[in-house]
């Protein structure tokens, strides 16, 4: 564990049911301990990001599609702690494009001399090209780091990420489908995402017969009213749950999601998995597993086994990416 | 020479893994490329700029295939120079997206006819020294092998090459890239699976040892008996030649007595030297480190790679 001489600020998107920015702060707090930090909201004004930031050493961004073309994350906390010269981390966040005009120029501005770990090849091609040669570093996603995401199936104990449970199951075979269908980015349409989710819904189901089509929103801003209109106008019966409402798969069940970190998970723990992209930041996944696709954004269908990284190869790379945080953090 | 225990849990002894020798131009990472290929059953393919290509492949398009490699392949390995090899891929591989598995580069070479008594590749780029980081990141269990070499001695061998810039000054910047990228390495990473290896030491008995032991204990195979490595990749270059035959006699081609300032030059450029090493490995950073840090920074403005 890191013991700061001041304290720790975070910030990401906690508690908004987003499975990677909740297990990632899960994995902060164990790392830097439960007294030692701060959080950050990412809505913070800069006279409130001042204050939280004043008796801090250091502030962490916890990954994410942070910075994009349109749009830069949290940069009035970032701004607010380049003027009190505090420590800048970004841990495995994702750049799918530069931001262009002022926007690019304030973000080139907060990330100089900061410690930027990205957390795929994509974009440390687009820190590099941005920021300079030497400037990014590349990490893994913190999410691996919890222990009990290395459980493996072998023993069939259960596992919740958020509202979502891994587990042995009720025998009933499920086709759960778990869509994103709000995202601000120029590159994201709702009814082309809603067709290529309706694709993968009728070719799992030419494959299997399934007892249930559960469909439900995967955040709470999620609303499933117009695929599930559509679903209804195919003749595909379904039952839609709640966000509120747990649900639990089984070990055997079928996910469709565009969220990276339910497919991630749930491949994880051996549930065949369709992820379908949905922006740039969704085509990179690292993951682990033995079954599962990926719908890339051209409508190609890659198999989990052409993407993953080998076991191995991952070991070394968690062991690397935490030397870093922490050497990023107290050094 | 240092090596850090790697805490890693991976197959350190893949025979894949590949090995990379780095360093500033002229460090003598040809002829310590040439020592290990005599001795062990390594395939020895220098300066092939693999890792820059197929950087600049993915930056164009996140989804290269081999395939797309194979068919750049001309410019890859050319140079303007013959090649008697070409990387050629299997039918699956062909089909592989290059950012998923770099490490089938190098399992493709080994299956040229060339190289196939070789169980890894040694891979000789100086200019990846530029890049340790993100070789570590791409192969973490590869082993790096950093040239060292006093500076003045670097500058002058750059100076006496017929394709290198002439200009000191940004020879002494370009040459202090590797050493500060490898310091952040060792902030970021550690150095494990890392090695500084110094040329003036090429000879030395301890070094060596310490550099075959890190080879055999990744499983490395020493030949029965060592072998002459033709530098016929570099065909018009006779220095190599002469070179790899002194590289255990004698440490410099340079046979003429220094003068008082030459050796004065060379004094402060072993200073530099051992400076720079002690800043990478523990990172004291005293006021020599700070200037030449302040001075790497605009370097790397005034000549971005």
């Amino acid at each position: 564990m890191i013991r700061p001489s001041r304290k720790i600020g975070l910030i990401g998107y906690f508690g908004y049911e987003n499975i990677g920015d909740d297990v990632m702060l899960a994995n902060m707090k164990r790392m830097v301990g439960e007294e030692n930090y701060v959080l950050v909201r990412p809505n913070e004004s800069l006279l409130g990001a001042l204050r939280k930031l004043w008796g801090c050493s250091a502030i962490v961004v916890c990954g994410g599609a942070v910075i994009r073309r349109t749009n830069a994350a949290y940069l009035k906390v970032m701004v607010a702690a380049k003027l009190l010269c505090v420590k800048r981390i970004y841990y495995s966040i994702e750049i799918s494009a530069w931001p262009v005009g002022r926007l690019g120029r304030i973000q080139k501005f907060v990330m100089r001399n900061a410690s930027v770990f990205v957390r795929d090849l994509g974009s440390f091609l687009i820190a590099e090209r941005a920021l300079g040669v030497g400037k990014g570093t590349m990490v893994v996603d913190l999410f691996y780091f919890d222990d009990a995401m290395f459980a493996q199936t072998a023993g069939r104990e259960s596992h919740s990420y958020g509202r979502i449970t891994l587990g042995p199951g009720d025998g009933k075979r499920k086709l759960v489908v778990l869509p994103r269908t709000k995202f601000n980015s120029p590159n994201y349409s709702e009814q082309m995402n809603e067709r290529r989710i309706l694709d993968a819904i009728r070719k799992r189901r030419e494959r299997e017969i399934f007892d249930e089509v559960l469909l439900s929103p995967s955040a709470a801003n999620d609303d499933v009213g117009s695929l599930s209109a559509r679903l209804h106008g195919e003749g595909i019966g379904y039952v839609v749950a709640d966000f509120d409402a747990p649900i639990a798969l089984a070990y055997g069940d079928v996910v469709i999601t565009n969220r990276l970190h339910i497919f991630k998970a749930v491949c994880l723990h051996d549930v065949d998995c369709v992820l379908v992209s949905y922006d740039p930041k969704t085509e990179w996944p690292e993951v682990i597993g033995e079954r599962g696709e990926i719908v890339s954004l051209a409508g190609d269908t890659l198999d989990i086994a052409d993407v993953r990284i080998p076991p191995s190869v991952l070991a070394e790379r968690i062991a690397l990416s935490k030397k870093a945080l922490i050497n990023a953090i107290s050094g | 020479m240092e090596e850090e225990t790697n805490t890693g849990t991976g197959d350190a002894t893949s025979s894949l893994a590949p090995v990379f020798v780095v360093g500033p131009a002229r460090s003598g990472t040809t002829v310590f490329t040439h020592t290990l290929a005599r001795k062990y059953t390594i395939a020895c393919v220098p300066e092939t700029n693999l890792i820059a290509v197929l950087l600049k492949m993915l930056a164009r398009s996140k989804d290269a295939t081999f395939a797309d490699f194979e068919a750049k392949q001309r410019d890859v390995l050319m140079h303007g120079q013959n090649r008697p090899y070409s990387i050629l891929f299997t039918p699956e591989m062909r089909t592989r997206r290059m950012r998923d598995c770099p490490d089938a580069l190098f399992e493709a070479i080994l299956r040229c006819d060339r190289y196939t008594e070789g169980d890894r590749v040694i891979e000789q780029t100086p200019r990846n020294g530029e890049r340790v980081r993100l070789l570590r990141w791409m192969f973490p269990s590869s082993l790096v092998f950093f040239m060292s070499r006093n500076p003045v001695d670097v500058i002058a061998s750059n100076r006496r090459t017929p394709w290198g810039t002439r200009n000191r000054l940004k020879l002494f910047l370009v040459l202090l890239r590797p050493y500060f990228e490898l310091r952040e390495l060792a902030r970021t990473y550690g150095l494990g699976h890392t090695m500084i290896v110094e040329y003036e030491k090429l000879a030395d008995v301890a070094q060596m040892a310490e550099v075959f032991g890190a080879l055999e204990s990744r499983g490395t195979t020493p030949r029965e008996a060592e072998i002459d490595i033709e530098p016929i990749n570099y065909s018009n270059n006779d220095w190599a030649r002469d070179h790899f035959r002194k590289a255990g006699d004698r440490l410099s081609l340079d046979h003429k007595p220094l003068g008082p300032q030459q050796r004065l030059l060379r004094c402060i450029g072993a200073h530099v030297q051992l400076r720079l090493i002690d800043h990478v490995r523990t990172g004291r950073s005293g006021p020599l480190v700070l200037l030449l840090s302040a001075i790497n920074s605009l370097g790397n403005k005034a000549f971005p790679r």
